[in-house]
């Protein structure tokens, strides 16, 4: 498969989040704010980075038939190397994104690459699919970030976009809020982007 | 038999270079960490008693064993007791609520600042914001020291009254006859 093909999947065609629908636990929980959304989609795309390299280099070397603890000693591995980086050098979107930075471990996109793509494809093709799977699902938690900060704080990245008239929709920026406007974008990329790609 | 032999050592393999690079990467990061919150509590406790210019942990038994106090620390000013700076917690609506409580002279709530918390975003955590906080500001530790509630907050305010409170306890009990 074409490189090119590999990154768009990610990105569109196999959408993590719209798509595929994995990793449903963050994409709930920490989408509250725009940025919040990208510390996340950050992180997991750094920890899906690293493992799918270190995976798709061991691949000849792990026996199959214990290959899941490997992948996840080696996914476990990076999330704690993302949580102590995050704690040292950005306290604040750690202390927001709390026990969903060690949670990354159980993210099943991250898993599933790895037992999907990384163990059965060069490095080079690994690396491409976990930026295009990272891509993918951090650019659609930031637009579910977005559209649930602005109804439910007026905000986008913490600047004020409506005048004092403004009543924020608090529903928005709790668990309700984010099944339903997850819903509603779901369906949307379905309709437009999807259909039409496809 | 030879086949599992070979999963183990692979296993250990792996595992052991993970746990290498994880214990590189925790001795770099560690330090960053420590001296990170070091400054945190140390300008919290700095602008909870303006007026102090030397700064003491009370590392009393009698002090650090009561209930919902987690830290204390006292201020000096010329050598003489300006205030103190109380870490306290009590159990909020998402988790646990951790503030630090100024209390300076003889027993005037100098300021109130949350240092650790996960309430509901937009709704609990308004506990955070100005507005509510500063109506600590001159309450009296003798007195009743809780404030009004945030509506739609009600939880997460009763946890900082809660954490407040036994901060004035303490400052009543032990630390005013020091």
């Amino acid at each position: 498969m074409k490189l090119s093909k590999i990154f768009s999947r990610g990105l569109v065609m196999d959408n993590p989040v719209f798509i595929q629908a994995l990793g449903m636990c963050p994409i709930l929980a920490v989408t509250n704010t725009a940025f919040n959304s990208f510390g996340m989609g950050m992180a997991t795309t750094s920890v899906l980075l690293g493992s799918n390299i270190v995976i798709s280099l061991l691949r000849k070397f792990i026996p199959s038939k214990i290959r899941i603890p490997c992948f996840i000693v080696v996914i476990a591995t990076f999330v704690t190397m993302v949580g102590m980086i995050l704690e040292a050098y950005f306290p604040a979107l750690n202390q927001a994104l709390g026990i969903f930075i060690p949670l990354i471990v159980v993210n099943c996109l991250i898993l599933g690459r790895a037992e999907s793509f990384a163990s059965k494809n060069s490095t080079v093709g690994s690396i491409t699919d976990a930026l295009g799977m990272g891509l993918g699902f951090t650019g659609a938690l930031v637009l579910l970030g977005i559209v649930r900060e602005v109804i439910g704080f007026g905000t986008v990245f913490d600047m004020q976009l409506f005048g004092d008239s403004f009543e924020p929709m608090a529903l928005m920026t709790m668990a309700p809020g984010a099944f339903m406007a997850l819903g509603v974008l779901m369906a949307v990329f379905n309709r437009i982007v999807y259909a039409r790609l496809k | 038999m030879r086949d599992i032999m070979k999963m183990g050592v692979i296993l250990l393999i792996i595992t052991s270079v993970s746990g290498m690079v994880l214990g590189m990467t925790n001795s770099f990061t560690e330090g960053i960490i420590m001296e990170r919150s070091l400054e945190e509590v140390l300008s919290s406790i700095e602008s909870l008693i303006r007026d102090a210019d030397e700064f003491e942990m009370i590392e009393d038994d009698e002090v650090l064993s009561r209930n919902r106090i987690r830290e204390a620390y006292v201020g000096y000013e010329n050598g003489s007791v300006a205030g103190f700076a109380i870490k306290s917690y009590a159990q909020g609506y998402g988790g646990e609520v951790e503030v630090m409580v100024g209390i300076i002279g003889d027993g005037t709530i100098s300021g109130v600042q949350v240092m650790s918390q996960s309430e509901t975003p937009g709704l609990g955590d308004k506990i955070t914001e100005d507005s509510f906080l500063e109506n600590y500001r001159g309450n009296k530790t003798a007195e009743d020291v809780s404030v009004d509630a945030i509506s739609g907050a009600t939880a997460s305010s009763d946890a900082v009254n809660n954490a407040v409170e036994a901060a004035a306890d303490l400052f009543e009990d032990i630390l005013k006859n020091r």
